[in-house]
């Protein structure tokens, strides 16, 4: 065989293998940016769904209250008993909500006010 | 560049780049007598032309619709340094068109039935040398054989199997990453499902926003826990607790000051001790 053609032959399949490393080296790369873009995207929604879930409001059973539903919800609680109060306060303030104001008054009997974030 | 005729008694030294003229004393050739439609099928039957023995390299060659096969010996020993041979050409090709050249020693190159001769003595009339090659125009028509590289079978073939090898290991990996990417592309399209933005900048927002609210929360819980560890007695009792900015207005039923209690966890804003009421404002700054 001509040495020229062969030389020639020998480099064009040098350059298809560089050619198809690079194309390899770099389809790896993007797969693997894909991968751990991902993997981020998950996690942190898995965080945000976690605590939406966490934070969104519980306020079931305040059936001694008066709710009021805006951007938030504004929980008026008057005349409340000993008992009453403990278990409303456990209610709103043991479970996760996003409590953005409160204020509790004991006169005669218990009153609560409270806005949660909706 | 200058142009030689390259024959037996050439005894020139030469030290510049020239093109070479094999004289047919370096040379086997016959007409091939088949109908061929081309050049490469005279390339491929040029061998079965000869019965040589030794190492020969074998060609073909077309002139006025005849194709011609050549054998030269590979191990042809031209008396010139090969850096300044530029290419080797056949007498056949180059001085197809004359009849008769007369060479040096009493030497000429004659045709007879379309191919060229070197027999001695001269022709009459028939130009010189040394005047054909002055004003000679080349063909293309080059002979490789210096240039030739032998290859063994084995090696042939190892070599092609490792580039096919390679060739399609690489394929295969960049096919089945690809695929990978396609996969994740689908999945993270899945992701859409939650109603959430997908770029880290408005889910850093959203996530920030969130974890806000949970050390708010926790900061929360934990005063709740300390202001209602505060030590009442039993004819104490706290009327009132709410939140103010960064902070909490506390009313305690008593005639005790409390500052050095809520000192622990908070900064006093301000309090006050009248009729039996003990008011606090505190706050985290």
């Amino acid at each position: 065989m001509d040495k020229n053609r062969f030389y020639l032959i020998i480099l064009l399949g040098v350059v298809l293998v560089v050619f198809l490393f690079n194309l390899y080296q770099n389809t790896k790369k993007e797969a693997f940016n894909e991968y751990y873009s991902l993997k981020n995207l998950e996690t942190k929604i898995d965080e945000i769904l976690y605590l939406q879930k966490k934070y969104s409001p519980k306020i079931k059973h305040l059936k001694k209250c008066k709710i009021t539903q805006t951007d938030k919800y504004k929980i008026n609680c008057n005349n409340l008993s000993k008992t009453e109060f403990k278990k409303i306060t456990n209610t709103i303030f043991n479970s996760s909500n996003n409590i953005i104001k409160f204020s509790i008054q004991n006169d005669k009997s218990f009153n609560i006010y409270v806005e949660i974030a909706k | 560049m200058k142009t030689i005729l390259y024959t037996k008694f050439f005894n020139d030294k030469i030290e510049e780049d020239v093109n070479i003229i094999l004289s047919p004393q370096f040379y086997w050739i016959k007409k091939i007598d088949i109908p061929l439609k081309s050049l490469k099928e005279a390339k491929k039957i040029a061998q079965n032309y000869f019965d040589l023995k030794g190492d020969y390299y074998f060609d073909a060659i077309k002139l006025d619709d005849i194709f011609f096969a050549i054998a030269i010996d590979k191990n042809l020993d031209i008396k010139i340094d090969k850096k300044y041979i530029k290419s080797i050409k056949l007498a056949q090709v180059e001085f197809y068109k004359y009849d008769a050249i007369n060479l040096e020693n009493n030497y000429q190159l004659k045709k007879i039935e379309d191919i060229l001769f070197c027999f001695p003595n001269h022709t009459e009339n028939a130009p010189f040398i040394d005047d054909v090659l002055k004003d000679i125009k080349l063909s293309k028509q080059n002979i490789n054989f210096l240039n030739n590289i032998e290859l063994d079978k084995t090696s042939l073939i190892l070599l092609s199997l490792s580039f096919i090898f390679i060739t399609f290991t690489l394929t295969l990996l960049t096919f089945s990453y690809k695929q990978e990417i396609k996969n994740l592309e689908l999945k993270k399209e899945n992701l859409k499902k939650y109603n959430l933005p997908l770029t880290n900048i408005q889910l850093n927002s959203i996530l920030s926003q969130l974890k806000e609210i949970e050390f708010n929360n926790i900061l929360l819980k934990k005063d709740l826990k300390f202001i209602s560890k505060t030590p009442l007695h039993k004819n104490e009792k706290f009327i009132l607790l709410e939140t103010i900015k960064d902070g909490y207005r506390i009313k305690i039923k008593t005639n005790k000051n409390f500052n050095n209690y809520f000192k622990q966890r908070f900064n006093i804003k301000k309090f006050n001790l009248k009729n039996s009421i003990y008011e606090v404002e505190v706050t985290h700054g």
